[in-house]
């Protein structure tokens, strides 16, 4: 059995705490924008101008759940994490809070832009020239606080989880500043320093890989600490946590070209990113299993432990969507599922099930810890796992449905090698699962403000309460 | 540092380092967290031998491959003959099953005579509306007497091939080289990870031991 520790009282946990609240807040704003745009694509005239039209609220709600909500968890998560394992302080608190403030300020900044048309049209790194260079200039402000910290550090084992988290500062880096390389024209206007093929090689070279290091490797340096921490036992492998790192970090950068199938990129490219798409099954499996196994003969911990609840269906999310994501990958299936719904229902599955929902354990875990009091209400975490559990069932089936049916629909030929439906056709048979992705978020969206409730009141309420053992581990 | 290869699929790490690593392993508290030195589980190495090799056999056969023009000259030929333009012109019949009859004359022709191109015509099939489309730009290509293996065939268009394939003289042939394919460098990627992932995992002390976590916890 693994006990508790006492903390360093000069942990720096108010950034922590800080990132905390905001990753509470965006995750309301990201799920809010999401619901509006998924209305909008099941009533047209619920795009009221330019301004806050599907076009450019989109790549709003992909930057706030990815960079705002997920970014905010990640900086909570590593800054909390490294201070625990490493038993230091961090390096710098001043820097801490540059990065606080230079993160918040370049989600203020995506505010703006998307709604006025200002994009670089890239997808996942939309923003133009000059808040990519801050972007940069941040998560540099990041990783270098982070590095530091692990450098001095008081144990000699560098703790699996800050593997996770250090393999993402270091990728993510050199990722978004090869594919925003671009000539400036206007301070709100650019062009990629990439053309033709190269460019769609770059861009899914960074797509793929922001779900890849960003919303994966990151995400398990969370499972890698919370798991355990709650579950209140020792990870079950060392050996396998070490294959899984490596092969994560080894695999992941070779998958972006299965984006790419039948277009002008070579053959041998997409078929590459197939073949290491099937093969990234074995780190991510390994991951998932690891995190399971954990909970070996402790099962019984999930009936009335509601933080271990949403990290194990986070996991069982994870190893299903990465093993659709390979099958997708392959030529054969991809000439169905690319450019269809199925693709936005897999996204979702990763998003919702694994990514959401391993943050908001962690938050649930964290919140607790930090103001030194019991959460304000436990039937509501409840309430909100079934909440959004149900949510990201609704949604993803939805999309499964649409999205083969779209495919099938748009390569139906008659014995004259005509097309047997016209586009629109198939756009009103999506209609009813496009009503139905929208119910789904609606439900994610009210788990979300249940979660906000939730975790105001606790704050509000944790000068008056006392808290219990669990609250203070 | 120092190694011991008596027993590598043991460990590569000397009695003295392993008694280190488990002193740390032991010693160490991580937040109040602790780590468990569990093998590698068996279905875990079963599904990484399995999953790899199917990666490998679904695409190996594509791989670096983009077809040539030359495969397809012989269809041409073929599709131009005037046994074939009678089917493919055929009112009695639909117009879907005309072309599948007239591709399977043509296939069934080819398959009389031996090819160096039979496997790659097996991995890059043509159906009679793609063969249409090229004929002609291949056509004035064997008129302009140029080498039909250095022009490749990218969906519409038959273009010359984007491999620099340099000899010794210094000139370059546009066929491709067999350094160039893809799953070349998926190989060595690979070997370089196991050797790795290896000795990262034999320098760890031997997984029948079990640390103590009430020690540092």
């Amino acid at each position: 059995m693994v006990g508790n520790v006492p903390e360093n009282p000069n942990y720096n946990m108010a950034i922590v705490k800080a990132f905390a609240v905001c990753a509470v807040v965006y995750l309301v704003v990201g799920a809010l924008v999401g619901d509006i745009i998924a209305w909008q694509l099941s009533f047209p005239s619920l795009n009221l101008n330019e301004y806050l039209s599907f076009g450019r609220l989109r790549p709003l709600h992909t930057n706030a759940v990815i960079f705002a909500f997920g970014g905010c968890t990640l900086m909570a998560t590593a800054f909390y994490v490294v201070q625990r394992t490493c038993a230091v302080p961090l390096w710098s608190d001043k820097l801490a809070w540059f990065t606080f403030w230079g993160w918040n300020l370049i989600i203020v900044c995506a505010v703006i832009s998307f709604p006025m048309g200002w994009t670089q049209g890239k997808e996942y790194a939309e923003l133009e020239w000059p808040v990519d260079i801050l972007i940069a200039v941040v998560w540099l402000s990041y990783m270098f606080n982070f590095v530091m910290t692990i450098a001095n550090r008081k144990t000699s084992h560098i703790y699996v989880a800050n593997w996770f988290f250090l393999g993402m500062m270091i990728m993510i880096t050199y990722l978004h500043v090869v594919n925003s390389l671009a000539i400036p024209v206007t301070m709100t206007h650019s062009y990629s320093l990439f053309s033709g093929v190269h460019d769609a090689m770059i861009q899914w070279w960074w797509g793929h890989n922001a779900v890849g290091f960003f919303l994966t490797a990151g995400f398990l340096g969370i499972m890698y600490y919370f798991i355990p921490k709650q579950a209140d036992l020792p990870i079950y492998s060392y050996r396998l946590s070490v294959l899984h790192f490596w092969a994560l970090m080894f695999g992941y950068v070779w998958l972006g070209a299965h984006h790419l199938q039948y277009t002008a990129l070579p053959d041998w490219a997409g078929s590459l990113g197939a073949a290491v798409s099937i093969a990234m099954i074995i780190p991510s499996w390994g991951g998932a299993i690891n995190g399971l196994m954990t909970l070996s003969g402790a099962w019984n911990k999930l009936r009335d432990d509601y933080v271990l609840r949403f990290m194990v269906v986070s996991l069982a999310f994870y190893a299903m969507s990465t093993f659709e994501g390979p099958v997708m990958s392959l030529k054969t299936v991809n000439a169905l599922s690319h450019y269809t719904d199925w693709t936005i229902g897999h996204v979702h599955s990763g998003a919702l099930g694994w990514v959401a929902m391993v943050s908001i354990g962690a938050i649930y875990h964290l919140v607790p810890r930090l103001w030194k009091t019991d959460i304000h209400s436990v039937p509501l975490v409840n309430t909100h796992f079934w909440i959004h559990t149900i949510g990201t069932v609704i949604y993803i089936c939805a999309m499964w449905v649409s999205g083969i049916m779209q495919g099938l629909m748009w390569r139906a030929t008659d014995d004259y090698g005509n097309l047997v439906y016209t586009f629109a056709e198939t756009v009103v048979a999506m209609h009813p699962y496009y009503v139905l992705r929208a119910t789904g978020g609606v439900l994610v969206l009210l788990g979300a403000l249940i979660m906000l409730y939730n975790i105001v009141m606790t704050i509000k309420g944790s000068s008056s309460q006392p808290a219990t053992a669990a609250a203070r581990a | 540092m120092a190694w011991t290869f008596s027993r590598p699929l043991h460990t590569l790490a000397t009695e003295d380092q392993n008694k280190d690593a488990q002193h740390v392993w032991e010693h160490e508290s991580l937040g109040g967290i602790a780590e468990n030195n569990n093998p590698l589980p068996r279905p875990v190495i079963g599904l990484l031998i399995l999953t790899y090799f199917t990666a490998m056999c679904l695409t190996f056969p594509l791989y670096g491959q983009r077809p040539t023009a030359a495969i397809y000259a012989d269809y041409v030929s073929l599709m131009n003959s005037t046994m074939v333009q009678e089917v493919m012109n055929d009112k009695s019949i639909t117009h879907n099953a005309a072309k599948t009859k007239a591709m399977a004359m043509i296939e069934d022709s080819l398959a009389h005579f031996d090819s160096p191109y039979t496997f790659q015509r097996e991995q890059h099939p043509i159906d009679l509306d793609q063969l249409r489309v090229i004929a002609p730009q291949i056509v004035e290509l064997q008129h302009a007497g140029v080498d039909l293996e250095e022009y490749s065939v990218i969906g519409a268009n038959v273009v010359k091939s984007n491999f620099f394939n340099i000899q010794d003289d210094g000139s370059i042939v546009r066929k491709q080289p067999w350094w160039d394919k893809g799953y070349t460098i998926a190989v060595w990627w690979f070997i370089i990870f196991c050797i790795g992932t290896i000795i990262t995992v034999k320098r760890l002390p031997h997984f029948t031991w079990r640390p103590d976590h009430t020690i540092a916890h």
